[in-house]
């Protein structure tokens, strides 16, 4: 712990820390272009010099290069340093253009700060300024690149941090160009990180361009809702209207950056079709002729018919308060549920992850980004949980193997081991890595469950043959994490990935183990919804007229399924369709009373991400409709009123709470923080977090209640029905993508050009059988209502016998949450006729 | 000095003072008067002093203002409020513009933050009503079509933007645009 001196202040750091960073501590903030947190210094913008008094070498020196010493004495506001930092500034003003006035990043520009903190007023030097051409580079980033100060910042987030290649430096001496070899777009999902990390304008977000300035918005801290991971961001708002979201920092989730998912997707609480009006059979009304309605609606179904009729469905979607509400009003009133809308089978998979999530292996981000062994099974990183590929690709970079076990077409921007695995073969994969590594260990310590389940492990070894790098790589790591997936899995993986996570920890191997959950609260779904049922069989239920009331929280997959003429038959039977949701979709329109709610930027609420982490988010703006979309395209309305058009929304919670006669505060604020003291007072697991909502930026580690009190499971001894390898059959499979299929951002119009175009992947040997050419156009019949035109995609680098396309929410599905269908060949067809 | 010194002092002080005011009196009597007969007779104010505020345009009679909030948030009343948007031609401006006189105080700040000359107070005064919502200003009541002080500045060709001003490198003091490509020192 060396201890310095720095503007007479002394200060205790750890070793190998930068003086820029002892400064910081002590809230001295030393300028700085190049050097930042994540990406380590460089020392190429010498902006943060400072006058080492005392020391091993006095005089100007970069703080960002110099670590900290015992009894140096450092001066930042000394004369020379001063002086220095000064003429640093002139000269990378001398080419800076003199657009700060039509800059989006003005107002919140490092160059601006420093150029006036630095106090450079007056340019001095009256020759012409260079200039550069811009490129086009995709409908999510602007380029500007006179605005350069060369801090390299943007090529080393972009190819070291994350791995892309495709964003590089040009050219030489004073004409270096920060730019793609032509025109085009970024490939990266994560390049709107470089809108933050530029510390000048030369990359701008482009949708919010010229939207507004920092200063006018209503910004608050968020989490992202786009994804299991729950990263930190910031929102800004104005004018009713969700402008633009930033990275936040938070070290145990996603450190400084976050996907273009994340940033992008807000746009589904601007939608000029969102909708915010209350409707009863389809028709708009007033607050509290829905509401009545829907008492009275309610009434009779208890009264006429068996509470057990009335079913509640929510869905990953709904904030914890939302769920812990819903739960307790089932149980209260005896309704049905409440019941988990997730994609088929993801819900069961979920929970067995959670059964399985041992308080001592639980691995956050940062645990990953540290680990030197990752053994990723059943997940695809950059569409599953896109923010995971960085902390991968951190991991990678110290050194880490990097093995992920799935039988999509995964890639990743930097080396790992893929092992193309159809999901009934994952389970042996995984457990012959495991029994090989434990070769040899001493497993005496294990308890006869445990011994039952290495023999179990050692059964299913027979079954599989894995390169013996893992292997290698397995026994000598020191921190090795499972990541597991819980969509292109077998139900009982997820309990397998824990055990084995379990087993592989011993003294001198801390291992850890992190689950990639169905949507933003996954963890709270899981834990919060009926165990015996899931939107599947609640479909079946209502066939058979057991259930005869629904009540829709926020629905996913339900919502569009309906889209099929077999589910709107399903949803005529039943006697009353409740929807509450901020999105229009085919459930909502065929609702009987529609309830408006609030989206998480107007209504706050807590999400759980997938390692147990309860985050928080306060209200970022009222709500409303946008401005822009009252009317007119002109001013605002010059009159005042009392009451915001279009704000009509209520959060989800409140008519839950209602029906089960809480007497909530009219007050907004005060009745957030009622339900949250009734959320959490009636949950006992959840007494970790505060009542007053504030769960810090990192969060509240939440101590899951471990069902199983740390005793192996037993597994099926056999492995589940394979198939036969010889059937002509070929499964088709919806997949995640990193842009499109994720519910919420799917509507974002940010995105809509970027996302693909509906691709079939395939085999090789499945497209040769199939007699078919990358890029021909066919169509995929489902069933005989249903027929889905794709483009062939052939991959190589994937499991055979399988086809997988992306899971839209507008997919036309005939089965219930996007289960796999099975196709035989003739149901393959080429754009014009039949394949053969 | 005696009592009588001083009492003879202090009265032809009083007179003296008296006589002096009188003769002050009578040489305004014929004097012609400085009072001006406002409203009926008005008065060329300097071209600077504070008053009216208008948006103007640049020589080439564009507008000027490019709505960068600048004067928004110098403004202690918060009397300005604007929209900025994307011309097609990569020009930004705004898409409303509103000032509320009944809110303004005249201070200036706005003229002195705003970058392009766009924004400038002019000596036009009388802005009273009887009606408060009709001292709210949008863009169209603002507009002028003059440059005002700054009749010759056009930030468009300093900026270092491309824009239908010109491509990059053909503005003032610009070099032609770096050949990345060249190898030549």
């Amino acid at each position: 712990m060396p201890t310095l001196t720095i503007d007479s202040r002394q200060i205790s750091v750890p070793g190998n820390t930068k003086v820029i960073d002892a400064a910081e501590r002590l809230g001295i903030m030393i300028p700085r272009f190049c050097y930042h947190p994540a990406l380590g210094a460089v020392g190429a913008c010498r902006v943060c010099a400072v006058n080492v008094k005392e020391g091993p070498m006095t005089g100007i020196q970069m703080s960002c290069m110099l670590d900290a010493g015992d009894g140096m004495v450092i001066s930042t506001h000394d004369k020379d340093a001063v002086d220095f930092r000064m003429a640093v500034i002139e000269w990378l003003m001398m080419n800076h253009p003199h657009d700060c006035p039509v800059c989006d990043e003005g107002g919140h520009c490092l160059l601006q700060d420093m150029t006036v903190s630095g106090g450079h007023g007056m340019r001095r030097y009256p020759g012409p300024k260079r200039t550069h051409q811009d490129q086009y580079l995709g409908p999510l980033v602007q380029h500007e690149m006179n605005r350069c100060i060369q801090c390299y910042r943007c090529v080393r987030y972009y190819r070291e941090y994350t791995g892309y290649k495709d964003l590089g430096v040009l050219g030489i001496g004073s004409r270096v160009y920060f730019g793609r070899t032509g025109d085009g777009r970024l490939e990266s999902p994560f390049a709107g990180n470089l809108i933050d990390i530029c510390p000048t304008g030369v990359f701008t977000d482009k949708p919010a361009r010229f939207k507004g300035r920092k200063w006018d918005f209503e910004r608050a801290a968020t989490v992202c809702t786009h994804c299991s991971l729950g990263c930190s961001t910031i929102t800004s708002s104005r004018y009713r209207e969700i402008i633009r979201q930033e990275a936040g920092i938070s070290p145990d989730t996603n450190d400084c950056f976050i996907c273009d998912r994340g940033r992008y997707g807000f746009g589904y609480a601007n939608l000029p079709d969102r909708p915010r009006q209350y409707r009863v059979n389809g028709n708009p009304c007033s607050r509290q002729t829905a509401w009545a309605k829907a008492l009275d609606l309610l009434d009779t179904t208890a009264n006429t018919n068996n509470p057990s009729t009335v079913a509640l469905l929510v869905s990953a979607r709904c904030t914890l308060e939302t769920l812990v509400t819903a739960k307790h009003l089932c149980h209260r009133k005896g309704w049905h549920g409440p019941v988990w809308d997730a994609p088929s089978g993801n819900d069961i998979k979920s929970r067995n992850a959670l059964d399985a999530l041992a308080p001592e292996l639980v691995a956050t981000m940062k645990d990953v980004r540290e680990s030197d062994f990752i053994l990723a099974i059943g997940t695809d990183p950059v569409n599953e949980a896109p923010v995971l590929t960085l902390a991968l690709r951190q991991a990678q970079r110290n050194g880490a193997h990097i093995t992920v076990i799935d039988p999509r077409p995964v890639s990743l921007p930097f080396d790992f081991e893929h092992l193309p695995t159809s999901p009934e073969e994952m389970g042996d994969q995984l457990a012959a890595i495991v029994c090989a590594a434990l070769g040899g260990t001493d497993l005496s310590h294990l308890s006869p469950a445990g011994k039952a389940f290495y023999d179990d492990l050692v059964l299913r070894n027979a079954a599989a043959t894995v390169p013996d790098e893992i292997v290698v790589a397995l026994k000598k790591s020191r921190h090795p994490v499972i990541v597991c997936g819980t969509h292109m899995v077998n139900e009982d993986l997820p309990v397998l990935a824990g055990e084995c996570a379990r087993m592989i920890n011993q003294p001198e191997r801390s291992a850890g183990l992190f689950y990639v959950l169905p949507g933003a609260n996954g963890f709270g779904a899981a834990m919060f919804t009926e165990t015996h049922t899931n939107a599947g069989l609640l479909l079946d239920k209502i066939k058979s007229n057991d259930i005869k009331t629904l009540i829709a929280i926020e629905p996913e997959g339900c919502a569009h399924v309906h889209s099929s003429p077999a589910m709107a038959g399903i949803l005529k039977s039943l006697d009353c369709l409740l929807v509450m949701d901020y999105l229009e979709s085919p459930l909502s329109r065929a609702a009987d009373v529609f309830i408006p709610t609030a989206t998480v930027f107007e209504s706050g609420g807590i999400f759980i991400n997938q390692n147990g982490t309860g985050r928080s988010m306060q209200p970022l703006y009222m709500g409303g409709t946008p401005i822009f979309q009252t009317g007119r395209t002109g001013p605002p309305p010059r009159l005042f009123e009392s009451d915001i058009p279009g704000a009509e929304h209520v959060p989800a919670w409140l008519p839950l709470a209602d029906w089960m006669g809480l007497s909530l505060s009219p007050d907004n604020s005060k009745r957030r923080l009622e339900i949250l003291k009734y959320t959490i007072e009636n949950e006992p697991w959840l007494s970790a977090l505060p009542i007053s909502g504030d769960t810090g930026e990192t969060g509240i580690k939440l101590r899951i209640p471990n069902r199983r009190l740390n005793e192996f499971a037993s597994l099926p001894h056999t492995r589940n029905n394979a198939g036969n390898s010889n059937s002509p059959e070929i499964s088709l499979y919806t997949v995640e993508q990193t842009f499109g299929t994720e519910l919420l951002s799917s509507g974002s119009p940010a995105l809509d050009e970027v996302i693909p175009q509906i691709r079939a992947a395939m085999h090789p040997a499945d497209a040769e059988f199939l007699n078919l050419a990358d890029g021909e156009n066919l169509t995929l019949v489902l069933d005989e209502n249903h027929e889905l035109p794709c483009n062939v995609k052939i991959e190589t680098d994937m499991a055979q016998g399988f086809i997988f396309i992306p899971r839209r929410p507008d997919l036309p599905w005939p089965v219930p949450g996007f289960a796999p269908i099975p196709l035989h060949p003739d149901q393959i067809r080429r754009e014009k006729g039949d394949l053969r | 000095m005696t009592e009588i010194q001083q009492k003879n002092i202090s009265i032809l002080t009083a007179i003296t003072a008296i006589g002096q005011g009188f003769a002050t009196t009578f040489k305004h009597l014929f004097r012609k008067p400085i009072t001006e007969q406002y409203p009926e007779e008005k008065r060329e104010l300097p071209a600077r002093s504070r008053a009216r505020i208008v948006l103007t345009r640049d020589p080439d009679g564009r507008e000027r203002c490019v709505a960068c909030y600048l004067c928004s948030a110098v403004c202690p009343v918060s009397c300005i409020s604007m929209q900025s948007a994307e011309k097609p031609d990569g020009r930004r401006y705004a898409a409303w513009f509103r000032i509320n006189f009944g809110r303004c105080i005249y201070c200036g700040l706005c003229e002195e933050a705003c970058p392009t000359s766009a924004i400038q107070l002019t000596p036009d005064f009388e802005n009273c009503r009887r009606d408060i919502l009709t001292l709210v200003y949008e863009k169209e009541d603002l507009q002028v079509d003059h440059g005002g002080k700054d009749a010759a500045y056009n930030f468009y060709e300093y900026a270092g933007v491309a824009t239908d001003e010109g491509p990059k490198g053909s503005h003032e003091k610009e070099s032609p645009p770096v050949n990345v490509r060249s190898n030549m020192p």
